[in-house]
């Protein structure tokens, strides 16, 4: 996506595939988690049942935004060396109506998600987006990455959240499926999470091999 | 001397049965950079370390004045990231008006080491295991020793197992995950598969 | 996969197949006793577990559209699992920890010869934070029943010593009697004395080093003597420690593995006696009765830095020892 400092304006369609593009990448072939080991102890250690996942999910999304938007409009404004620490402190400002939203929504989510909550205002991956690209992209494509990293970022917290809740108690999100399974509470503690999230990372790492090998095949030779 | 063998004790709880980083993957995206740059794992962990003493000690004068009412209870996360902030934002400019040229060589990694996951659970480890003063202190020094540790195991496994054997598929990140899931297993012998927070 | 002839752990007249052939020699001589107290429910289980090893493995060189070689190291890894289960124990469970030893620990690292940790520790190490309970109950070979093959073996299930001792009681066997094996345990980790021969067997073989197990056993001896978990005197409590539990069969089939084991002798001697310590520190502060897997886990963790750092220690000390 063409940084700010650029002239020339895109046209309509350029600019919607690269928006495109800063989305895909964000959910999905430069997921945070998958790719940027950002983010990894909602993933490994709080993910164990579908609820924390939902809850951190909108949780983190409800603090990025705002931070993201922040970033991008005034971040070029801050020195480099100044930038981290206002960062974490506009996440922090963000954190309580985040928060207030949150325990609205699901009440009662706050106190269950324990430290985990506030941990959320040191998300390496929201620090990252928030730091490292926002304030030198445009609003369409913070927006872009946001809502692309935070749905990668999401699906891969539910999914494993799923996965370990099924396995840990025969069910998902409290509902009986009608299925049970001996598995003890092993699944639910962060080793378990850390070998689901390898074999994660290496099928998107296999699934971004074979799209770069499809791209250069369909290069033109001569 | 009962202060010091208790603030030892507190710092070996950190390393290996309350290993906030192995048994609650907190922080984990810190370690790995800091592996990845072997030359910096030192002066990363004891920046790590440092903060991780400011937050633990703030939290033992700040967290009663903050659990003292239900309004304060909830801007918690909040005031402890401000605290952290402040503290990172203090340190970077005296280093960088005072001593420019430490500034120059260890500016790079001040900011990851002050604002992350490890620095911000301090407060909740301080107030989890009702930490005095010189416990808490023992805690945050043995959690940048449990980082150094991390950090420098994780540099060695990513130095020498990146063989031509393996897939590529598994090459880099998903076996450094798979490899610390395997090693984190290590500390659930220790606790007994008890659940982190 | 390396090449069966490429593995770099070796002396140079050796291949990797007469290694582990004479590993699997000596782990079969384990299933003896079991069979004959039980009936053929080891064999049963053992046989179970190495065939989904190589299941696994040929599943996996399948994925990998890779040639499938005859690789003896999954027999050791197969019989070492079923060797440290609970006769007892349902067939699923050695079967949950082969299958997590190849395609966990083995296959993402490339197998044989470059896994960084011991595939075996890692299969059982899971299954008991998996399974605790079922891991370390056990039926009271005393009896004389046999079991069932294949069928559920959850009836008259007695406390090993090494859980005894963990509650910090002494154990009704005296440890003159342990010797013979006749105690309840995991299965191929009470004959004493076969175990002891087998370690004689593979150190005058060559095929194993000397200096990791006899460091790991001097130091969980000492450590045993210096604060045992019961009130008896030093030599008892070394007794009780060295025949209990899962101590001495780790000290010879697991902390010699080639591949995980540091490559230097001074690294393997500081590796063995890091590895007996931390088995006792399990004992003492764990979680589970048995700690072995996760000591040898943690040990392999380390083994990269001790040769990093006896590789320095020879540079400077410009004296050669031998590897």
């Amino acid at each position: 996506m063409k940084a700010k400092t650029e002239q020339t304006r895109p046209s309509g369609r350029s600019t919607l595939r690269e928006t495109r593009t800063v989305f895909t990448n964000g959910l999905f072939f430069k997921n945070p988690v998958l790719i940027g080991a950002l983010g990894l102890y909602p993933v490994v250690a709080a993910g164990y049942n579908l609820r924390m996942a939902v809850e951190l999910s909108i949780l983190l999304f409800l603090i990025t935004l705002p931070t993201g938007l922040v970033c991008c409009f005034l971040g070029g404004l801050i020195p480099n060396w100044l930038r981290p620490g206002a960062v974490l402190a506009v996440n922090a400002v963000f954190y309580l109506p985040a928060a207030w939203c949150l325990n609205q929504l699901f009440p009662g989510s706050l106190h269950s998600l324990g430290i985990y909550a506030g941990l959320t205002i040191c998300n390496s991956m929201l620090l990252s987006r928030c730091n490292d690209y926002a304030p030198y992209h445009l609003a369409r494509a913070v927006l872009a990455d946001v809502f692309g990293c935070m749905i990668g970022y999401s699906l891969v917290l539910c999914g494993f959240a799923c996965l370990r809740e099924f396995l840990q108690r025969g069910s998902v999100w409290n509902s009986n499926t009608g299925t049970y399974i001996a598995a003890d509470k092993g699944t639910a503690l962060p080793f378990f999470g850390f070998i689901l999230l390898g074999f994660a990372a290496a099928f998107t790492k296999w699934a971004d091999n074979r799209r770069d090998k499809k791209a250069e095949r369909r290069v033109p030779r001569g | 001397m009962n202060m010091f063998m208790e603030l030892c004790l507190a710092a070996l709880l950190a390393v290996a049965a309350e290993n906030v980083i192995f048994t609650g993957g907190i922080g984990f995206s810190r370690v790995l950079r800091a592996a990845r740059k072997p030359k910096t794992i030192a002066l990363y962990s004891c920046f790590v370390g440092l903060f991780s003493l400011a937050s633990a000690l703030t939290a033992c004068y700040l967290g009663p004045v903050l659990l003292s009412n239900s309004t304060l209870l909830f801007m918690r996360p909040a005031v402890y990231a401000f605290c952290a902030a402040l503290a990172y934002l203090l340190v970077a400019f005296v280093l960088k008006t005072f001593l420019p040229k430490i500034y120059g060589k260890v500016g790079a990694i001040l900011s990851p080491a002050a604002i992350n996951c490890i620095v911000l659970s301090m407060p909740y480890m301080q107030r989890s295991f009702a930490m005095r003063p010189h416990e808490a202190a023992g805690f945050a020094i043995g959690t940048g020793v449990a980082f150094f540790l991390a950090a420098l195991v994780l540099s060695e496994a990513l130095a020498r197992y990146r063989n031509e054997y393996m897939p590529k598929a598994f090459r880099g990140l998903p076996s450094v995950l798979i490899y610390v899931g395997i090693l984190s297993m290590v500390f659930v012998g220790v606790t007994g598969g008890r659940l982190f927070g | 996969m390396p090449s069966l002839q490429e593995t770099p752990c070796l002396r140079k007249e050796r291949s990797v197949p007469s290694l582990m052939w004479n590993v699997t020699l000596a782990l079969c001589t384990l299933l003896v006793l079991p069979t004959v107290y039980y009936g053929w429910r080891p064999l049963a289980m053992a046989f179970v577990t190495v065939a989904l090893c190589c299941l696994a493995e040929v599943a996996v060189c399948l994925v990998r559209r890779r040639t499938i070689h005859s690789d003896p190291s999954l027999l050791v890894t197969g019989l070492v699992i079923a060797l440290l289960m609970p006769v007892n124990a349902p067939f699923w469970m050695p079967a949950v920890a082969a299958l997590f030893a190849v395609l966990v620990v083995r296959a993402p690292f490339g197998g044989t010869g470059c896994t960084p940790f011991n595939p075996a520790a890692a299969g059982v190490a899971f299954v008991t934070i998996c399974w605790p309970e079922r891991m370390f109950s056990y039926v009271n070979s005393t009896i004389g029943w046999v079991l069932p093959v294949f069928g559920d073996c959850t009836y008259m299930e007695v406390r090993s010593p090494a859980g005894v001792l963990k509650e910090g009681l002494k154990p009704d066997i005296v440890p003159l009697e342990m010797l013979w094996g006749r105690f309840v345990g995991p299965m191929g980790t009470t004959a004493m004395l076969v175990i002891g021969a087998c370690g004689l067997f593979l150190v005058f073989r060559r095929i194993a080093n000397w200096e990791a197990p006899v460091f790991f056993l001097l130091a969980a001896a000492l450590w045993a003597a210096l604060c045992p978990r019961i009130a008896c005197s030093p030599l008892t409590s070394v007794k009780y420690e060295l025949m209990s539990g899962s101590l001495f069969f780790c000290a010879i089939f697991m902390v010699t593995d080639p591949v995980t084991a540091p490559r230097t002798a001074v690294a393997r001697s500081i590796y063995g006696a890091f590895c007996g310590a931390l088995v006792m520190a399990f004992r003492h502060f764990g979680a589970y009765e048995q700690g072995a897997c996760f000591a040898i886990l943690a040990s392999n963790a380390i083994a990269p830095l001790l040769d990093r750092a006896a590789g320095a220690v020879r540079v400077w000390g410009g004296k050669i020892v031998e590897s």
